[in-house]
């Protein structure tokens, strides 16, 4: 379904070497100066009205556990953040391995086309596990 | 073996040579379009790859005359940056969107990150002072507002630099983010277009960035102007949806599921904390 692919950038191709490590590090930064200050983000709404988790739930745990380093309970409260926050943490150290080496390929995801026909399905197979993941972990 | 595209800013996808003789046949690619294969050094215009010469493509050097001599960029922002552009941009956006965005051009994210900070600038002038006034107000008291958080390391900060201090350092703050905008904008378009994934959007990252960028722009200054807010923001959510269904050919339904549907279901917690806030300022 995807390719790495090592390549040449084209001419005003986006830096993504720059823009999502910065974007990662200001977030980072954000989200701990959040947790300092004490302030709660209030019960969901949906879950209030429903009992039933929404699919952002338990994320602001996920990423308060983060914060503490607690990386095992991170991944409970929420494994889509969690993947996400992992990811954006891998492509920042690659990032920073790509600056110091002066490399002059950048490496990228490609969509292989014959086979991203299952994409859609993939997309919904995953948010309905997830889903189910946090009605049972997060409405206990 | 696959052959990757790109135009200007934007990756096309990869495709095998066969596909390519067809599009560059068809018109789907130009001879500008740059090519790049594995084991090639550099990303070369496709009408200078000896394979795709003898399939009637012109040379690049004419493919990119003719792509000048074509239908004009749109927006108007793309041609000029003057305030005659800006306001025909406006226009373009807010009441044609279908016709500017089925027809806008590839592009670099130049054009359209100084069309957000100039569009922007004022509205968040006006946000950053806005908020300064209600962290004051906070300080003050004024009318029960900052009650809720008493007890907090918050509002041991607040009250330890006072209120005068507090909304120069969020007034200030703010406005230094406005520096970060065009990143702000670089992840929620790719957010966006992680949603749209699973529809096979016609192009890359770059059309999301740059229609998202144009939309943002236009709409951000009505955020902040009482009353017209309300009418602003769903005419930006219905020029959005429009402007993403048109530049990556995607049904209008289908941009709907990614971009309302799904977020919806994922963010109503801060919905939840919007609402109520509002409450709690109406209560008050």
């Amino acid at each position: 379904m995807f390719r790495l692919v090592r390549r040449p950038p084209f001419p005003g191709e986006l830096n993504h070497e720059l823009v999502w490590p910065v974007a990662f590090l200001f977030g980072a930064a954000f989200g701990w100066g959040w947790f300092r200050t004490g302030l709660q983000l209030p019960q969901c709404l949906f879950m209030e009205l429903t009992d039933l988790p929404c699919l952002g739930c338990g994320g602001t745990r996920c990423a308060q556990s983060l914060a503490r380093l607690d990386f095992g309970q991170a991944f409970l409260y929420h494994p889509g953040f969690f993947l996400v926050v992992a990811l954006a943490g891998l492509w920042t150290v690659h990032s920073a391995v790509f600056w110091l080496r002066r490399d002059p390929l950048r490496l990228r995801l490609v969509v292989v086309p014959e086979r991203g026909r299952g994409l859609p399905l993939a997309f919904g197979v995953a948010l309905a596990v997830h889903w189910a993941w946090q009605y049972h972990y997060l409405a206990r | 073996m696959q052959i990757h595209v790109a135009r200007n800013s934007a990756q096309l996808g990869s495709f095998p040579p066969e596909e390519i003789i067809a599009g560059l046949q068809s018109g789907r690619f130009v001879a500008s379009d740059l090519g790049w294969r594995e084991g090639m050094p550099n990303w070369t215009p496709l009408g200078d790859w000896p394979e795709f010469r003898g399939v009637g493509v012109p040379s690049s050097a004419a493919a990119f005359a003719a792509k000048d001599e074509a239908s004009p960029a749109m927006p108007s922002w793309e041609r000029g940056t003057s305030v005659a552009h800006y306001v025909a941009t406006v226009k373009e956006v807010a009441f044609s969107p279908v016709q500017t965005f089925g027809q806008m051009s590839e592009g670099g994210y130049q054009r359209a990150i100084t069309f957000l900070y100039w569009s922007s600038l004022p509205a968040w002038l006006l946000g950053s002072l806005l908020y300064g006034a209600v962290f004051f107000a906070m300080a003050a008291g004024f009318g029960g507002m900052g009650q809720e958080l008493s007890g907090t390391p918050f509002a041991a900060w607040l009250a330890g630099v006072g209120g005068l201090t507090a909304a120069v350092l969020v007034s200030a703050g703010l406005g230094l983010l406005f520096l970060l905008l065009p990143l702000f904008q670089f992840v929620g378009a790719a957010i966006t277009h992680v949603l749209l994934l699973p529809w096979s959007p016609a192009g890359g990252y770059a059309r999301t960035y740059r229609a998202s960028a144009y939309v943002v722009g236009v709409f951000m200054p009505f955020a902040f102007i009482p009353c017209l807010n309300y009418v602003a923001a769903p005419w930006q959510l219905v020029v959005n949806i429009i402007a993403l269904s048109q530049v990556h050919r995607i049904a209008w339904w289908k941009v709907v599921l990614s971009l309302v549907v799904i977020p919806c279901a994922c963010v109503c917690g801060i919905y939840a904390m919007l609402f109520a806030a509002l409450a709690r300022q109406l209560a008050g």
